[in-house]
């Protein structure tokens, strides 16, 4: 509700904008013509904006899903909830295929100035804890240190559990036995936590029925 | 000035609705999903996803290559490739490659 709010909001100033004062003069000056313009632009990047916000409550485009012979397959695109202050973000992504004991698949990226790999991964929100090993996808050279990228398996049941928006998740990444904690951006948590929520609840009931 | 940005608009555009591979696209908003390849491998348990980004139709960045969506996941046996595009009005589009395999 306070997104749409807060659409509802940028829409409004966009309008604002681009109906105010200096809009109905015929004859402009220079300075009012800039004026005039620049209230367009601006308007227009709030529309995009807004629009972008109500597109973004629609779970529909936060993942992608296909029928197979042994059952769907669920995939969640690529989203950064979380950042180090030295090592940067951490962007995840979740798979999961009915009918393989419940387990699902989480890949994440993240970056640091060591080509030293991460033993194991905790994700914790509120008493859910998704922890285990992780597998290396791929390490690459960046202009400045390293891109990581790794796979771990988990329960997909905590999966609802852990998209809890009231919880102020963390995430540590274990490398060499030494700790990195990663902290969530709490915007981005409260916007994308309800959609987390939502698909992996659509896929449960889907995979009961 | 006016007459410059108005052209570069709709210049950004029509250069937005230009790169969309399908045969249908729209000028102000476009959300589509599509299919780009099938192999004949059977079944997959993975999905890798890679994107570009443009803006305004002047700069595009990001590498959307199957390898590099496969690469993502993790993925050796490539099953099929679907691909995504967003686009508002040309002035920020987004073309995702999912690839699903094993």
């Amino acid at each position: 509700m306070g997104r749409l709010a807060a659409t509802e909001r940028g829409l409004r100033i966009g309008w604002l904008l681009a109906k105010g004062p200096g809009l109905g003069i015929g004859r402009l000056t220079g300075i009012g013509r800039r004026l005039r313009i620049g209230r367009l632009l601006m308007a227009g990047l709030l529309t995009v904006e807004s629009l972008s916000t109500v597109l973004g409550q629609d779970i529909r485009s936060h993942y992608v899903s296909k029928a197979e012979t042994d059952g769907r397959i669920y995939h969640t695109f690529p989203v950064t909830l979380f950042e180090h202050s030295e090592a940067g973000d951490l962007t995840f992504d979740i798979t999961y295929k009915e009918h393989r004991e419940g387990r699902a698949t989480l890949n994440f990226t993240c970056h640091s100035s060591s080509s030293d790999g991460v033993d194991s991964v905790r994700f914790v929100s509120g008493s859910t804890v998704l922890s285990g090993p992780v597998e290396k996808l791929y390490l690459e050279p960046e202009k400045r240190g390293w891109k990581h990228r790794y796979t771990f398996d988990l329960d997909a049941s905590l999966l609802c559990g852990f998209f809890d928006e009231r919880q102020q998740p963390e995430v540590t990444l274990y490398i060499g036995g030494i700790p990195w904690a990663y902290r969530v951006k709490r915007s981005a948590w409260r916007s994308y936590a309800p959609v987390g929520y939502r698909i992996f609840e659509m896929i449960r009931v889907n995979e009961r029925q | 000035m006016k007459k410059f940005l108005a052209g570069a608009f709709a210049f950004a555009a029509l250069l937005g609705t230009g790169c969309v591979k399908s045969p249908v696209a729209g000028f102000a908003y476009t959300d589509i999903k599509d299919g780009m390849a099938v192999t004949g491998n059977a079944g997959s348990s993975k999905v890798g996803t890679a994107e570009v980004k443009g803006y305004v139709g002047l700069v595009a960045l990001g590498d959307a290559s199957i390898q590099t969506a496969a690469r993502e996941a993790g993925i050796t046996r490539i099953h099929h490739v679907d691909y995504q595009v967003k686009s508002y009005v040309g002035v920020y589009t987004i073309y995702t490659i999912i690839v699903y395999g094993d």
